[in-house]
């Protein structure tokens, strides 16, 4: 039975909900509520005049820009109420950015962190998730999103100015970075075309390196399942060879030859490439990441190394695991351990890595954490945080492997604490004076 | 006709269909009550507005939008359906629908709230692309990506809703 179907036969079921009258009263209720909103909101305004006389954010750093070392800050947080958009005061190299949740359909908000102090700005009309289809550029002075259609967005965040880059391929749906090359003079781009019957037909995927200059070459094109954003393509270390995953197949192309060759993972029990850097620092091996059967129920996935020619797992070379999350994703290495990002999620791990690439909904994701993998089974936590969906840290920061201070932006600071204190005073003790001679005007009887 | 009887006389002839929706939307007979009321209130607020438009239009997007945050505040309900299981031993004449209801549900809640919704509007409501993104408020090729994806889910954990349907093909 086909899925128009077996819905139409479900919903014949349904009986007729009456809730007309409750919906009524609920609406007159919310009058009701709006009416007092209203009040309220014009207190919000003195409440709003007062925050603007005290300092608007809290300082978050004595330091100024530019005098620690580049470094991860080991605390981040929501970029705050009227955060400051990177083309209106550009930022320099960035360390990290991250995507903040916003709630309802609105998807998410990205977010920049400076790389040698707390600076934040955000990336206003360009959406994307950090790592996966928003990309820092390895030495964090730019960063790639998606475009409209067959474009891609680079903003430079040392002067805030947007560069669209059309890729030359015809009829895009969608379009979306996946990785830097190393040298950051281009990006492995993903285009994706819809088939006008996706019963039937699944979407064309193709990938290519689009340099900044606009050059283009295409390098795969299947309508085999691409691997999710942000897993699915690894640029090697000296920018020559490019692994991607479609379906359960590494495939490995070298931009000198033109030469590709190919393995499959399928004997592999939930095991992909492991995430853009998943070319380990030497270019000899490939890294995925994987979980097994006996692992499900702690959730713990591991690293493991692949030789890039013929798939088959290296020994006598430590495997890193991490346990708790619902997903990992390499994003850069230290001192020869991986640096991964970590995403805990009401989802299920053994949905989350089919190559649909679809499996983990990002807005399902609870909390995002940055660790480097110890070998065994130890790991150090980099940056911790909860309501975002995602983050991602500059190449070159995440070598470097410096953890500093993080003083993320405090909606509410002590000075604003004490504002908001003396408005709640005036709007009790106003309420109750009205209250007391409105009493004494109409006494009760 | 004041606004509240023309609104009455709006809500008695298009509850049967947006009780469907409601319902698959959300799996469960009590959080579906609540959304189509939810939704209904919403529209009231607005009625003189809505009124001259597309009122049944505006009804939808506030489900699907409400359905959408409701998830995200409450995350994946589990709803059981004893009533429905002692049902198919019962009256065995009604076991395939009873059944049918039951998979095609639990399907349903695997899937994220805008796949879910995708599926809905595409299915059920047979919107096209361009109308299901115009209900979500989002872009057509965000529309045909979680349709893509949904349908990538469902033929993993529910293969026979698709059995028509052909596997993705090779190039």
């Amino acid at each position: 039975m086909i899925l128009r179907d077996a819905l139409t036969t479900v919903a014949d079921e349904v009986p007729r909900y009456e809730v007309v009258e409750a919906a009524i009263a609920a609406a007159r209720r919310d009058r009701r509520r709006t009416a007092i909103g209203s009040i309220l909101a014009a207190a919000s305004v003195l409440a709003l005049l007062l925050f603007a006389l005290v300092p608007l954010a809290a300082p978050a750093r004595p330091v100024p820009a530019g005098q620690l070392p580049p470094g991860v800050p080991d605390r981040i947080g929501p970029a705050g109420i009227f955060p400051t958009d990177v083309t209106d005061a550009p930022l320099g190299p960035a360390a990290v950015v991250f995507t903040e949740h916003r709630g309802l359909l609105q998807g998410g908000r990205l977010v920049l962190v400076g790389a040698g102090d707390d600076t934040y700005r955000i990336v206003n009309d360009n959406q994307g998730e950090a790592g996966r289809t928003a990309l820092l550029s390895p030495d964090g002075t730019r960063i790639a999103t998606t475009g409209t259609a067959n474009a891609i967005t680079v903003v430079d965040l040392r002067t805030g100015t947007h560069q669209s880059i059309t890729i030359p391929v015809t009829d895009v749906d969608e379009a979306a970075p996946t990785a830097w090359l190393p040298d950051g003079s281009g990006l492995i781009v993903r285009t994706t075309t819809y088939s006008h019957d996706p019963t039937t037909q699944g979407p064309l995927t193709r990938l290519g390196v689009l340099g900044l200059d606009g050059r283009y070459q295409e390098f795969a094109s299947a309508t085999w399942p691409l691997g999710p954003d942000g897993w699915a393509v690894a640029v090697s270390p000296d920018g020559q060879r490019i692994a991607y995953q479609y379906s359960d197949f590494i495939t490995v192309f070298d931009r000198r030859t033109l030469a590709k060759h190919s393995f499959s993972l399928a004997e592999r029990f939930y095991s992909a490439l492991a995430g853009r850097a998943a070319w380990s620092p030497d270019g000899r091996s490939l890294a995925i990441v994987q979980i097994v059967f006996d692992d499900l129920a702690a959730k713990r996935w591991r690293i493991g190394l692949l030789d890039p020619q013929s798939g088959a797992l290296q020994d006598g070379i430590p495997s890193w695991s991490l346990a708790g999350m619902t997903i990992i994703r390499l994003t850069a290495w230290h001192d020869g351990n991986p640096v991964v990002v970590g995403y805990d999620a009401d989802a299920s791990p053994t949905g989350t890595l089919s190559y649909s690439r679809t499996i983990m909904p990002m807005e399902t994701v609870r909390r995002v954490g940055l660790y480097e993998l110890l070998p065994g089974t130890a790991a150090r936590t980099l940056v911790q945080a909860s309501g975002l969906t995602s983050l991602d840290v500059a190449d070159q920061v995440a070598a470097n492997g410096a953890v500093r201070p993080g003083h993320p932006p405090q909606i509410v600071t002590p000075a604003r604490a004490v504002a908001l204190t003396a408005v709640a005073v005036l709007l009790i003790g106003g309420g109750a004076l009205r209250y007391l001679r409105r009493r004494r005007v109409h006494p009760p009887r | 006709m004041g606004d509240e009887a023309s609104f009455r006389e709006f809500v008695r002839a298009r509850t049967p269909a947006l009780s469907r929706t409601a319902y698959l939307l959300t799996g469960d007979h009590h959080l579906a009550q609540d959304l189509l009321q939810s939704a209904l209130a919403s529209t009231f607020q607005h009625w003189r507005r809505v009124a001259d438009g597309n009122p049944e239009a505006y009804v939808r997007r506030a489900m699907y939008h409400a359905h959408v945050s409701w998830w995200r505040r409450r995350g994946p309900v589990e709803c059981g359906e004893p009533d429905d299981q002692r049902r198919v031993s019962d009256r065995p004449d009604e076991s395939d629908t009873t059944a049918l209801r039951l998979s095609v549900i639990a399907a349903l809640r695997q899937l994220a709230p805008r796949q879910r919704a995708v599926i809905v509007l595409r299915y059920f409501d047979d919107l096209t692309e361009v109308q299901a993104a115009q209900a979500l408020g989002c872009a057509v090729g965000t529309v045909k990506r979680l349709h893509f994806d949904a349908l990538a889910r469902l033929r993993e954990i529910a293969p026979a809703l698709l059995a028509d349907t052909a596997k993705v093909t090779t190039p």
